[in-house]
């Protein structure tokens, strides 16, 4: 019988046993072959605004998804060197050398790797009109995408494979040669003992996710993170890692040891399913530790570019409110933007101009902006009467009456808006007519004249703009000479790309000329946040997948060690459905926490750190309990496959 | 009649604990030799040793007049493929061969003709009484059969000598009768030498010669000579209860 002979057999008569790690492989090579198809995809290059971006995007998503499946592989690929250990003692002792054994796996990944492969490019070359609908359609373009199998794609997902085969080759061969033959006798058996639990340090692991927790929950505004914020992100990070981990240590142990005290621990089978927890904590606790704060960065990471992606379209709307505005330059080029709007087939919904007072700020720019870095130096100052009829044009409810000196600071893209108590408001002095000063009512988070952009570099900087009441426009308007904004709204404007790149040549031949149009960034910002979604979302699933795995594989090695245990369990006369529902139980232990951490952990801070900071969302809480609760259903997915095939294992008959 | 393993001053010790102790030890070939002694008192180390898949700290080990001193790894190897063979307690068959091709196995990884194969596998299936299995594989037959296909493997090579390190210990008595019976016949007809570890005295019985070993040393050894079963049988409790007996 030859080597390839005996891999094949192997393959064959191991498949239950491969079948998850080609599963697993095969869909690691769906993503990778769907990422390297789309980058190469014709159909979608055609339709993206942005290639560069794009294919930069596919590049980092598709490197990550390949140290996933790395990770996965090589995890898996232990297990079953470790699985195997006695079988390759066999062959050792029947003179077969390391080098033969290695070559022998070596075949055996070669042909699980040929067949994943193949299959793999199949569906993904299949779903590649799938998964390129699903792009175009977060990204709002209705392309039709056709199916394809670029050869690019192709070969680097080849090349990849390759690579993979090289390192799980190595791992296997260093790993033959760590087999003692001697383990082939019955020799010592390694017996693990109980660790003591301290309830002190189980109260501090509990205590320590509760500090952090109440750490995030405080206001942004307030002192843990106005004053303290370095040190608050430092304890909280800490707050979080240690107090996991020590929950897995000791306050699980603890709560094992505290059940078995109680007077009804020998009532129904909390003995059966505690008793080899109490023996696996030391060996679990840094894998459930690693599974909590990795599904929680999960979450996070998903939660985040759904957020993201939720909010862009009205995002956009809110940075660039006006579909196109720029300076009023003359009578001649007004005439001439306007015939070439009527003419591109966007038809004019209102056209407006505003007037009002350009000047130079003396006080800070600080107090009436957050981040003045990305407002204009100079500062517009409009009537109310103008700003109000703008804002029910749009038909926003942010009208606002002004008397006197009282004036509102646009500050589109604050944290914390903020109104100011009479007697309490601000002074910001202009340089209009000598010196005037305002008093600063509201720091409104709206805009009316939204970020500066160009078709090429999308966004600029904001204007800077100062609502004052029409009494102070009134006086100062003979005395300083007053600057004017054309503002225009116009059907269809996500399209209108072409449109802003013929006004814009316009306009920006006169130098320091503002020029705003919505089309520039809104096309760019949901191509790349739908882009970030799609990438991530695929990057959450190969990432559960690697995560399951651990869980997944460590029960299967238990399972494997405890047969002589649930042998013993029978033979005393112990029922299936008793079996399976210790078997239930004591998976419940190990696999409910660092689901319930993972969550709560993530729920926290995209609560406090993100929801918070966003308002007028509704929709947003919605999108994070979907994902939690996609999330919460494929682990527990995971679960029940891991009792089934842990029941299967142990009733083995040897 | 020839002397398979020869030690001298044999010792090994795991740290500071010493496991054998100055063995001197001679084994004739056809003997069937078996090796009592509570747990730790080395016997199992003893095993490992001997059989080339352990190493020792001091004396010398000589199989058929070769000192393994003098082997290398690599020969060491060959040196096993060749003349040893072994059963153990868990059997080891491998799940994915059928009985027949986990009794070639050894033959196979040395490429040896199929003819040749054949005609030695004819014999030792039907001393060993496994001819109706031969096709299955390892997870439908009883332990019994699984124990005399792993005897099988053990013996298609021809080795100078057998190792069995508790082979009836996960036997059912009918089966470890029937087994040890199989040995006895095995050594016989086929002038097997076999060296058994066991801690059953009954399985020790079917024995020509047993050592006894405490602490890492060889405390007592009996020859079975004209006795009948029953009388060696007894003689070998009697020295058991003596040295203390075997607590597993």
């Amino acid at each position: 019988m030859s080597l390839w002979n005996l891999s094949w057999r192997n393959v064959q008569r191991n498949f239950r046993l491969y079948s998850i790690y080609l599963f697993s492989m095969i869909t690691g090579v769906i993503i990778h072959f769907t990422f390297s198809s789309l980058m190469f995809n014709d159909d979608i290059l055609a339709a993206l605004e942005n290639k560069e971006n794009f294919q930069q995007g596919v590049i980092i998503a598709s490197v990550v998804v390949f140290l996933f499946i790395i990770f996965f592989i090589l995890y898996a690929n232990s297990f079953f060197m470790k699985q195997r250990q006695k079988e390759f003692g066999m062959y050792l002792l029947f003179g077969m050398s390391e080098r033969q054994i290695a070559l022998m796996v070596f075949f055996e990944t070669l042909l699980l790797s040929i067949i994943s492969l193949i299959s793999g490019m199949l569906i993904g070359g299949l779903l590649s009109k799938f998964s390129g609908m699903l792009l175009m359609n977060l990204m709002q373009y209705d392309n039709v995408i056709s199916i394809a199998f670029p050869a690019e794609a192709i070969g680097s997902t080849i090349l990849l494979f390759i690579l993979l085969i090289l390192i799980i080759s190595i791992q296997s061969y260093w790993s033959i040669g760590r087999v003692q033959l001697a383990e082939l006798f019955h020799a010592k058996e390694k017996v693990e003992r109980p660790i003591k639990f301290s309830p002190v340090l189980a109260l501090i692991s509990i205590f320590l996710l509760a500090f952090s927790f109440f750490l995030i929950s405080r206001d942004r505004t307030s002192d843990y993170w106005q004053e303290y914020s370095t040190t608050s992100l430092i304890a909280v990070t800490i707050g979080i890692i240690f107090g996991t981990y020590l929950f897995f240590r000791q306050f699980s142990g603890w709560l094992l040891q505290t059940m078995g005290r109680s007077k009804k621990f020998h009532e129904g089978n909390k003995v059966l399913w505690t008793s080899s927890l109490r023996f696996s904590i030391r060996g679990n606790t840094l894998n459930l530790t690693f599974i909590s704060l990795f599904s929680a960065v999960i979450i996070l990471l998903v939660g985040f570019v759904s957020i993201n992606y939720a909010v862009q379209f009205e995002s956009v709307g809110r940075n660039l409110p006006n579909n196109i505005a720029f300076s009023t330059i003359d009578e001649q080029t007004n005439e001439e933007i306007e015939t070439t709007i009527q003419k591109s087939g966007h038809s004019i919904i209102y056209h407006k101009t505003l007037t009002g007072i350009t000047t130079t700020a003396i006080s800070d720019r600080g107090i009436a902006f957050e981040n003045p870095e990305y407002f204009s130096e100079d500062i517009f100052l409009v009537p109310e009467s103008q700003y109000n009829s703008i804002v029910s044009l749009r038909e926003h409810e942010q009208a606002v009456e002004l008397a006197e000196t009282e004036a509102l600071a646009l500050s589109q893209g604050m944290d914390s808006p903020r109104t100011f108590e009479s007697g309490l408001e601000p002074e910001f002095t202009i340089s209009a007519n000598g010196e005037t000063s305002f008093q600063i009512t509201e720091r409104k988070d709206y805009a009316l004249l939204g970020w500066s952009s160009d078709p090429v570099n999308s966004m600029g900087i904001k204007k800077s703009v100062l609502v004052i009441s029409d009494e102070a426009f009134k006086s100062l308007q003979n005395q300083v000479p007053l600057s004017s904004y054309e503002i225009y709204q116009v059907e269809d404007a996500k399209n209108a790309e072409e449109l802003s790149e013929k006004l814009y040549e316009i306009v920006s031949q006169t130098p320091e000329a503002y020029y705003s149009a919505f089309a520039d960034v809104y096309s760019i910002q949901i191509e790349s946040s739908a882009l970030m979604l799609f990438a991530a979302s695929f990057l959450a699933i190969i990432a559960l997948f690697a995560l399951g795995s651990v869980i997944y594989f460590k029960q299967l090695r238990e399972a494997t060690e405890e047969q002589q245990q649930y042998k013993i369990l029978r033979n005393i006369g112990i029922g299936d459905n008793e079996m399976k529902n210790v078997i239930r139980k004591q998976l419940l232990f190990v696999f409910l926490p660092p689901l319930v951490l993972g969550i709560l952990h993530s729920w926290f801070i995209m609560k406090y750190y993100m929801l918070n900071s966003i308002t007028g969302y509704p929709q947003l809480t919605t999108i994070i309990w979907g994902i939690m609760g996609i999330y919460i259903l494929i682990y527990f997915l995971f679960y029940w496959s891991s009792t089934s095939i842990y029941y299967k294992i142990v009733n083995q008959i040897n | 009649m020839h002397t398979v393993i020869q030690t001298k001053n044999l010792s090994k010790s795991y740290g500071n604990t010493p496991v054998l102790k100055n063995i001197d030890l001679t084994l004739e070939s056809r003997e069937f030799t078996a090796v009592m002694g509570p747990s730790g008192s080395g016997k199992t180390t003893l095993m490992n040793v001997l059989s080339t898949i352990d190493t020792f700290d001091g004396g010398d080990v000589q199989l058929n007049g070769t000192s393994l001193l003098d082997l290398k790894k690599k020969a060491l190897r060959q040196f096993r493929q060749k003349e040893m063979g072994f059963i153990f307690q868990d059997y080891n068959l491998l799940d994915t061969l059928t009985v027949k091709e986990n009794i070639l196995l050894p033959l196979s990884l040395s490429k040896t003709s199929a003819e040749e194969m054949e005609k030695r596998l004819k014999k030792v299936i039907q001393s060993l009484n496994i001819e109706s299995i031969i096709n299955q594989y390892p997870s439908q037959i009883s332990g019994g059969q699984k124990q005399r296909t792993a005897a099988a493997r053990a013996i298609i090579t021809n080795p100078a000598i057998v190792f069995a390190d508790e082979p009836t210990g996960a036997l059912d008595s009918r089966s470890a009768t029937q087994l040890l019976e199989q040995m006895v016949s095995l050594n016989q007809t086929l002038d097997t030498t076999i060296l058994m570890i066991t801690h059953d005295p009954y399985a020790a019985s079917y024995c020509q010669r047993v050592v006894f070993l405490r602490d890492g040393n060889i405390i007592n050894e009996i020859y079975k000579g004209e006795q009948s079963q029953k009388e060696f049988f007894d003689r070998i409790l009697t020295i058991q209860s003596a040295i203390g007996g075997d607590r597993r």
